[in-house]
């Protein structure tokens, strides 16, 4: 009564069909995850800070880096990308953006942590505008499903200031 | 590999952290890279943009990805953000790009006559899955 071919495609199209349900589910139900994630940094030292004979100044300075983004993990998250940036203003630019540390983290069991590093990314102006500079450090996290929405959301940490002379 | 990205683009300006496709003149294939610094000016609101690939060490600039000479991208030259993904489906395409036999094969008309016959039935498939459904609710 029905062919081989007939049984076959019908087959196919309800897998395929499922299957499309299945992850557009897996990425809905990111949305009942409410995140509660915790930081603190702190600039514990600041090694150097020169101006570059091109003229843009340049800081190399220690961070303490502690934060708690298990919350952040659900049964659809393959991993969370985590970067660390410093950002400011000056006359010449209303908005810099310097991404000064990132990490990826594969698991839950990861996402709990607390690092010592110096700035894994130099930390260099457009310019001669660093001296005395107020500036934020905001932890960033995008989080990438298996399949479907990536999320993305920060916390930001203000009064931050850089040294009023080179060292 | 072998995933399929979804990208948007808006007019909203670029930021750290966001994941950016670009395209450098000259070169064929576009690029997939995170922004890690962003630069934007006071009254222009223009933006300097440096990618950077999550496992690559150093930025696209001095990775030589950018052309000769230039320190950043602009918005100009950003063709969208990528905002979700659905894995392994894109297999498909590579096949088809890797063994180009199997385009010839694909279109020779008996089996592009399958596979519009396929995309035929699964439309009808999905309207008999349909179907069935409300058929069993009504018995």
């Amino acid at each position: 009564m029905h062919s081989f071919g007939q049984r076959a495609n019908a087959i196919i199209t309800f897998s395929l069909t499922i299957v499309a349900v299945i992850c557009s589910l897996a990425s809905f139900s990111d949305n009942f995850n409410t995140p509660s994630p915790t930081a603190e940094i702190e600039v514990s030292n600041f090694n150097w800070f020169q101006k570059q004979r091109n003229g843009n100044d340049e800081v190399s300075l220690t961070l303490n880096i502690s934060a708690d983004l298990q919350s952040l993990f659900t049964w659809n998250t393959k991993q969370v990308f985590v970067f660390l940036a410093a950002e400011y203003e000056t006359p010449q630019n209303a908005l810099n953006q310097i991404s000064l540390w990132d990490a990826i983290i594969p698991s839950k069991e990861h996402a709990k942590f607390w690092i010592h590093t110096s700035n894994k990314y130099r930390f260099i102006d457009q310019g001669s505008n660093l001296r005395g500079k107020e500036y934020n450090l905001t932890l960033h996290w995008h989080v990438m499903p298996k399949t479907g929405k990536m999320f993305a959301d920060k916390i930001v940490k203000t009064g931050y200031r850089l040294p009023e002379e080179y060292r | 590999m072998g995933d399929i990205l979804f990208l948007h683009m808006s007019n909203d300006p670029i930021r750290a952290g966001e994941i950016v496709v670009y395209n450098i003149k000259g070169r064929s294939i576009p690029i997939v890279h995170r922004v890690v610094e962003v630069h934007q000016r006071q009254a222009t609101g223009e933006l300097d943009i440096l990618t950077k690939g999550d496992n690559n060490r150093e930025d696209d600039r001095t990775g030589l990805l950018y052309s000769p000479g230039q320190l950043w991208l602009q918005q100009h030259h950003i063709m969208g953000r990528a905002v979700g993904f659905l894995p392994y489906v894109g297999y498909f395409t590579i096949i088809m790009t890797d063994m180009p036999i199997l385009k010839v094969c694909f279109c020779c008309p008996i089996c592009s006559d399958w596979f519009l016959g396929i995309a035929g039935h699964y439309i009808k498939g999905v309207e008999n899955l349909l179907g069935s459904l409300n058929g069993g609710l009504d018995k």
